[in-house]
């Protein structure tokens, strides 16, 4: 196994479209890393040029130290599994699984050993004789990924392979391919623009946004301590709150102002806002980092008319109406509120993340 | 539902299929009878192409019926004719080398020598055992012909007075009286005919023989290679025009098909168009100017200089059929054997070229067939060196209507087209069902 380096890594289409730019991305040995992002965010087209089916505009690729940039893919040493599965359909599993290998020119025991180890991983050892044609979606899959298990790349990359399965499978797989990478310890990097699915298999999160890595972490990084409003607003569904604030400063004193009410933030968050010069922030609340209390509490800021209510099972989603927007709140299932209710509205105030309105950046204590 | 609505349901289904089956027979009856004309035709002699109504069922043996004529040293030779129902004459002579020869020709039927002369034989005991029968029967038959020689003068004369008298005023009685003879002549005349019939039906057991011998089916297409100028030279011409047409239209149409299916590039669609638009010619058109170009080229009068003038309205079909075949198999497929070990050459050649067998498949049947059976540029761009459909062409116009040997011509000009299309039928066949991936 190995690392992977990225220095830099440009790509432009045409003459002013970055597809993606300066990316910086080091990967260490045996991790699984994310890049998660919206549509048309570079993730895929970053992925595409690791593999180098993808002309390299600028940047250095380095997988164990080694400049591959350059190199096709065949002589890079990695392995892919592809969206649509690319699955040879004049192939059968068995074929399509040892193709890799007989490139290689392995001997038949050999060959017949390693596809017979990895259908096993992938569980599909029933189907090896069988054209693609014959298997279904999730089948198919298993076979695309055992096929790029058995060659025992440096670097395993998977561009949304998930995302051609319906939602249960979607989740099962998820599992097995942890399972199969905690076996097979294979650096991975891992496509996707399903946050529950970056969240719950990724070592580290890249989120990226316009051709550009916006934030960096690790899962619980990435959805606590947000870089920015659009990683806040990305991550988590729903995602964060975002509420207007004005600050009010009064002898040494710091009060948050809204058109509907007002609070002193805690000691933490005063002395981050303190450094803050400007007028006006943006407050991030996670939905699940405000209380809703059906009766008068002391933790109360504000009290609303619940819009409608979206009951989950394991939890309620409250919608109010805010400042012309809504806002969701994340309730425990009990007691159960209804549309119509008035509410009391608290914060974790530990938990809340503050903005600033002109870069979209977090603020920070300095 | 209840058991009406069932049976009306029923009911329905069944006039449902069996429109369908009409249907479907309808189409094979359009498609196959003139190919089975085509064929029939192709093997039968002169004597039963020129019969009529052309007898459309194949015959395998010919009946022949020898007598001899009266009062001369000949003999006439008659074959029996299914279309008429009788045994129609074909030739009276003495010379039994030149009979047995005409009848070949005539009948595709080997009459031998031997054959002729033992019939002979045969009709001459025949002959001596019956000759008092003979010419007693001869005899009256002979004095019936007499009569009817009489009745056909009063018939005439009758004639000839009623057209005086028609229409005239005050002479109706005369007309009736007229009428009324020239009915009764000719019923006469009808009575004595069918006496000669049974005398001669009598007759006939007594003075001839017949014999059946087998045809040759194949004799139109031995007598088409005989005859026409250095067909097997022009079929072998033809073969390599359309494999060569072939291998042009697949390599560069099939590699700007995949440029098309696979890469964005300025101006592609108009470059789809126009290849298309070199289709909007006719052939003979582009062929005119080809001559000078091909004359300059060297290539005139020769296989190539053709396939090249083919391959131009080809390289557009091929173009048109393998680029939404290539765009129908996914990038990935190639992008994933280059990610395992293969080169873009090699990722084209061990995954897409197989999948897109049936599209290539289809393509090269279209350029064979099409350059194959071509004759309006071929008469044009060709002159010591024609192939083959410019000899068919050439026989059909030349020899004086000789359909059979055209429908020779014609069936031996499809069958390389269909034995191309069977050696590939299994791409073609996935080809109606489109890739699938």
């Amino acid at each position: 196994m190995a690392t992977l380096q990225l220095k830099n890594l440009s790509k432009r289409y045409g003459k002013t479209v970055w597809g993606a730019k300066d990316i910086n991305l080091s990967v260490d040995d045996k991790e699984f890393i994310v890049l998660l992002g919206p549509s048309g965010c570079g993730k895929t087209t970053t992925m595409r040029m690791i593999a180098g089916l993808e002309e390299v505009t600028q940047g250095i690729i380095y997988i164990d130290q080694k400049d591959v940039t350059f190199l096709p893919p065949r002589k890079r040493d990695i392995s892919m599994v592809f969206q649509s599965y690319a699955v040879w359909p004049h192939l059968t599993v068995f074929d399509n699984i040892a193709f890799p290998l007989r490139l290689k020119k392995l001997n038949a025991s050999e060959i017949d050993k390693r596809v017979k180890e990895v259908s096993d991983m992938t569980k599909i050892e029933d189907y090896l004789e069988r054209y693609p044609r014959q298997l279904s979606g999730g089948q198919r899959q298993r076979v695309a990924l055992a096929r790029a298990l058995v060659v025992n790349p440096k670097v395993f990359l998977m561009d949304e392979p998930l995302s051609n399965l319906d939602a249960k499978l979607r989740v099962k797989m998820r599992t097995e391919m942890k399972a199969i990478h905690k076996k097979t310890q294979a650096t991975t990097v891992f496509v996707t623009h399903d946050q529950a699915e970056a969240m719950s298999m990724a070592d580290r999160i890249v989120i990226m946004k316009e051709g550009s890595i916006v934030q960096m972490g690790t899962p619980d990084d990435v959805y606590f301590d947000c870089e920015d409003m659009f990683v806040a607003g990305f991550i988590g569904t729903p995602p964060t709150n975002f509420l207007t604030m004005e600050i009010a400063r009064k002898e040494g004193q710091l009060k948050l102002v809204n058109k509907a009410f007002s609070f002193e933030p805690i000691a933490e968050n005063r002395d981050i806002l303190k450094g803050f010069s400007a007028p006006k922030v943006i407050m991030g609340v996670r939905p699940e980092s405000m209380r809703v209390f059906t009766e008068k509490a002391p933790d109360a800021v504000f009290s609303r008319e619940v819009l409608v209510t979206e009951p989950q099972g394991s939890h309620q989603i409250v919608a109010i109406e805010l400042d012309d927007s809504i806002i969701k709140i994340v309730a425990p299932p009990f007691p159960k509120v209804k549309a119509g209710d008035i509410v009391h509205i608290g914060f974790e105030h530990d938990r809340l993340m503050f903005f600033d309105p002109e870069t979209q950046k977090r603020i920070r204590k300095r | 539902m209840s058991e009406k609505d069932l049976k009306a349901k029923k009911t329905t289904k069944i006039i449902a299929r069996t429109i369908f089956y009409l249907f479907i027979v309808f189409i094979a009856m359009v498609i196959l009878l003139p190919i089975y004309f085509l064929l029939s035709i192709s093997f039968m002699s002169d004597q039963e192409a020129y019969d009529w109504p052309i007898p459309l069922g194949l015959s395998f043996f010919s009946e022949f019926k020898i007598e001899t004529v009266s009062q001369t040293n000949d003999y006439l030779i008659s074959v029996y004719s299914k279309s008429q129902e009788k045994y129609v004459s074909l030739i009276q002579g003495s010379k039994i080398d030149e009979m047995s020869e005409f009848l070949n020709k005539k009948t595709n039927c080997k009459v031998t020598e031997e054959k002729l002369t033992q019939a002979i034989q045969d009709v001459h005991v025949l002959y001596e055992q019956n000759a008092n029968e003979i010419d007693r029967i001869s005899g009256e038959i002979n004095s019936l012909e007499k009569q009817i020689l009489t009745i056909n003068q009063n018939i005439i004369k009758t004639k000839r007075s009623l057209s005086i008298v028609e229409g005239r005023e005050s002479m109706e009685d005369m007309e009736k009286k007229l009428q009324i003879d020239l009915e009764k002549y000719e019923s006469e005349k009808e009575q004595l005919e069918l006496q000669i019939e049974i005398m001669n039906t009598a007759l006939t057991p007594l003075n001839s023989t017949t014999f059946s011998v087998f045809k040759n089916l194949f004799a139109n297409y031995i007598t088409f290679f005989k005859v026409t100028r250095d067909s097997i030279p022009a079929l072998m011409r033809s073969i390599q025009v359309a494999l060569l047409t072939v291998l042009i239209a697949l390599t560069i149409g099939g590699m700007s098909g995949y440029a098309f299916a696979r890469f964005a590039f300025k101006g592609k669609n108009i470059l789809k168009l126009s290849t298309l638009f070199v289709r909007m010619f006719p052939g003979i058109a582009i062929a005119m100017p080809m001559v000078i170009i091909l004359a300059e080229m060297g290539f005139y009068d020769k296989p190539i200089g053709l396939s090249l003038v083919y391959s131009v309205g080809q390289i557009a079909l091929t173009i048109w059929i393998t680029a939404s075949i290539f765009m129908g198999i996914p990038v990935e497929l190639e992008e994933a054997a280059q990610v395992f070990g293969r080169t873009r050459i090699g990722a084209f050649i061990h995954i897409t070229l197989p999948l897109a067998l049936p599209g290539l498949a289809a393509s090269a049947m279209y350029a064979f067939i099409g350059s194959w059976a071509e004759t309006a540029q071929a008469i044009v761009l060709t002159q010591f060196n024609p192939t083959f459909p410019v000899v068919v062409y050439q026989t059909m116009v030349g020899a004086k209507g000789m359909v059979n040997l055209i429908a020779a011509g014609g069936v031996t000009m499809a069958l390389p087209a269909v034995l191309f299309t069977i050696l590939i039928r299994k791409y073609i066949l996935q080809m109606w069902g489109g890739v699938k991936v």
